[in-house]
């Protein structure tokens, strides 16, 4: 997440918070803010030696989705999936960490990131609990609407050249249909303010009436330019096709028993 | 009574052997010219390569702890035109030290290729923001041969100057006000001091300031350190920018590659060794992999830290060329007979070489469009150009090496 420069009037409203004895950082007042711990428990973090570069939604026990601009010309072997995180320099007792055993794209156009979208096969399945979960998707073609209210979140970087949180963050965002350059794109803004998603947000979830419609891809102009809306591939237009991924390998799956327990952290 | 009819003997024996030699080269060159009209620079750019490289090495071994920075076009071009005035050794040499082998590339077309890499440098259109000259500096009581003097101009835009070498403060006045005029005051003293005995002096400068295709925001510059060595650190602003950008990582070179485009066709090439590969790089630097740099681009996500600075190199050619084996035209036994009609003993007195380069934030006006490329959001490698790296900057037509340079300390000049 991205926060902007404060302007004088979050200032007043910072300090008043403070003064009243309530959060510093109370909602809709300063950018981004830290997620109550496991609030979304179908976040997940793609590290490469034990670094975060991408966030991911696990979508099914065994399969995240991502971007697909993330593992680009990556050795997928080197990509660790992490779920049930929360702050990532903590040794935290929540946390399944699985190894991917294999990639779906759609299509991806890297130079023009369309079709930014890239289902991950984990190498075992999830335990599913109060801390790990899988996300909703929407339907077919059912995707979101102009100023519908959204959620985004991640461990990106609070600003172009600001360092990363150790902790979740998320931020309310909204949907702008008709300031997006390309109608391929979900597109979101965050109104009269300088805030919106990073580096290393991209992958992560955008979740809006309880469904996971965008996956984090780009931004113009700089993190949280105020100006640019920023980009998600939209996940509505490729839901038959994610399905379809998730009911051909799952199967195979269910069939050697012993090899499914045998994979789980 | 003798010994006089000897020497009158020589003179002519010389006079003799010239005519021959000046219609050979007459026929030549016509039959060049009628067989190539347009000759291409490219033939050059890989001599100019070897040539850089050849030079870089020496100046490591003179002092791995210094800053470098030189124009191997600039000072290639300033001896090539000497050796339009040059014979026997001292013109072999020459032609040798800048690494051309005249059985696979003829003189005519050499001296073809630097007047047209040195009119695409110096287009009074081109954005490239780049002043380079040479000066010749001959004593007043020497007649110049015109045919020298008409090339000297036509292929290397040169400026040559009669003075009075016995008045020695006046003489280094003219070739210093030559060498500030043309850099705009930023190199206001190439010369310090003249030798007793100078009757010739060459001075060669090159100033370069170009602007980003791609710019860095000068609102997210701030102060860094900058690891001169392990335990030396100096304080630099230091530049930063995201976005898509020509990095990758070669484990050839066991450095970051970054490449940089300036408006108006030029190209830096920046190397950045991983920790304790400095000598690495330098040992097993190439004109040929810095060619694949050039032609294998790809776009990546990557954010640099960058010191801006202001870097410049003086170089006594004397010293600096003879290694490379140019040594004949810097002393008595130097043929320059073809740049003044007399049998004087002509010799290079003064040679000196002055490049300055400045690295800022600086972009093209257009540069704002830039700003509205799409920026994925992973997240990128980061390089820190905050230890010694290298760099080349190319101009893109011809890929011939305007400058080669080493940062060591950014804060020396």
């Amino acid at each position: 997440m991205a926060l902007g420069r404060l302007s004088s009037r979050t200032l007043a409203a910072m300090l008043l918070a403070l003064f009243l004895g309530g959060p510093a950082l109370a909602s809709e007042i300063v950018g981004g803010r830290p997620a109550r711990p496991h609030a979304w428990p179908f976040m997940a973090s793609l590290q490469r030696r034990g670094g975060h570069f991408c966030g991911a939604t696990l979508i099914a026990r065994n399969f995240v989705m991502s971007a697909a601009h993330c593992v680009n010309g990556l050795n997928f072997r080197s990509v660790q999936v992490v779920l049930g995180a929360h702050d990532l320099r903590r040794q935290e007792r929540t946390r399944q960490t699985f190894s991917v055993q294999r990639i779906f794209e759609n299509g991806f156009d890297p130079s023009q990131l369309l079709n930014d979208i890239v289902i991950i096969q984990l190498n075992g399945s999830a335990t599913i609990n109060a801390n790990v979960q899988v996300a909703q998707l929407p339907a077919q073609g059912q995707g979101v609407g102009d100023r519908t209210p959204c959620l985004a979140m991640g461990w990106g970087r609070l600003g172009t050249n600001r360092p990363s949180p150790s902790v979740l963050q998320e931020l309310n965002v909204t949907v702008v249909t008709n300031m997006c350059r390309r109608r391929v794109n979900v597109c979101t803004l965050v109104p009269r303010r300088q805030a919106g998603i990073c580096f290393g947000d991209s992958g992560g979830p955008l979740v809006c009436n309880n469904l996971v419609q965008g996956i984090d891809s780009f931004i113009r102009g700089g993190c949280g330019s105020g100006l640019y809306p920023d980009a998600f591939a939209p996940v509505a237009e490729f839901a038959d096709w994610i399905n379809s991924i998730i009911r051909s390998h799952n199967d195979h799956l269910l069939t050697h028993p012993k090899d499914r327990e045998g994979r789980t952290n | 009574m003798t010994p006089s009819i000897s020497w009158g003997l020589l003179l002519l024996a010389g006079l003799c052997c010239l005519v021959p030699s000046f219609l050979a080269e007459d026929v030549q060159e016509t039959d060049t010219s009628q067989k190539d009209q347009s000759p291409a620079s490219h033939e050059i750019a890989t001599n100019l390569g070897d040539f850089a490289i050849s030079l870089y090495r020496e100046l490591v071994h003179q002092s791995n702890t210094s800053n470098i920075f030189f124009s191997p076009v600039s000072i290639a071009t300033a001896f090539a035109m000497l050796s339009l005035g040059s014979k026997g050794d001292t013109h072999t040499q020459i032609l040798e030290g800048l690494q051309f082998n005249l059985t696979q590339t003829s003189e005519a077309d050499i001296h073809k290729s630097f007047q047209h890499l040195l009119q695409t440098l110096n287009r009074p259109d081109s954005e490239l923001q780049l002043s380079t000259g040479n000066g010749l500096f001959v004593n007043n009581d020497l007649k110049l041969v015109e045919k020298f003097l008409e090339e000297a101009k036509n292929h290397y835009q040169a400026e040559v100057f009669s003075v009075n070498f016995a008045e020695s403060e006046e003489a280094k006045k003219v070739i210093n006000d030559f060498v500030e005029k043309g850099t705009q005051g930023k190199i206001a003293e190439a010369v310090k001091k003249l030798d007793q005995d100078t009757v010739f002096a060459l001075a060669n400068y090159i100033l370069f300031k170009g602007k980003w295709k791609k710019p860095f925001d000068p609102e997210n510059t701030e102060e860094a350190e900058f690891h001169v060595d392990e335990s030396t650190t100096v304080k630099v602003p230091m530049m930063t920018l995201s976005g898509m950008l020509h990095v990758h990582h070669c484990s050839t070179l066991s450095s970051w590659v970054l490449l940089m485009d300036y408006a108006g066709n030029a190209t830096a090439v920046f190397l950045l060794p991983d920790d304790g590969k400095m000598q690495h790089l330098e040992q097993t630097l190439s004109k040929e992999l810095i060619s694949k740099f050039l032609l294998n681009r790809r776009r990546r996500l990557a954010q640099i830290h960058f010191p801006r600075l202001s870097i410049s190199g003086e170089y006594n050619l004397k010293t600096l060329m003879s290694p490379l084996g140019i040594t004949r035209i810097f002393n008595n036994g130097a043929d320059l007979s073809g740049i003044t009609e007399e049998n004087a003993p002509l010799k290079l007195s003064q040679a000196v070489h002055k490049a300055v380069l400045t690295i800022d934030e600086t972009g093209t006006e257009a540069a704002a469009v830039t700003v509205l490329q799409m920026v994925p959001m992973s997240m990128p490698p980061i390089l820190r150009f905050d230890h010694p790296f290298l760099f080349i900057i190319f101009e893109e037509h011809t890929q011939s090496p305007i400058f080669l340079g080493k940062v060591v300390d950014p804060t020396h000049k």
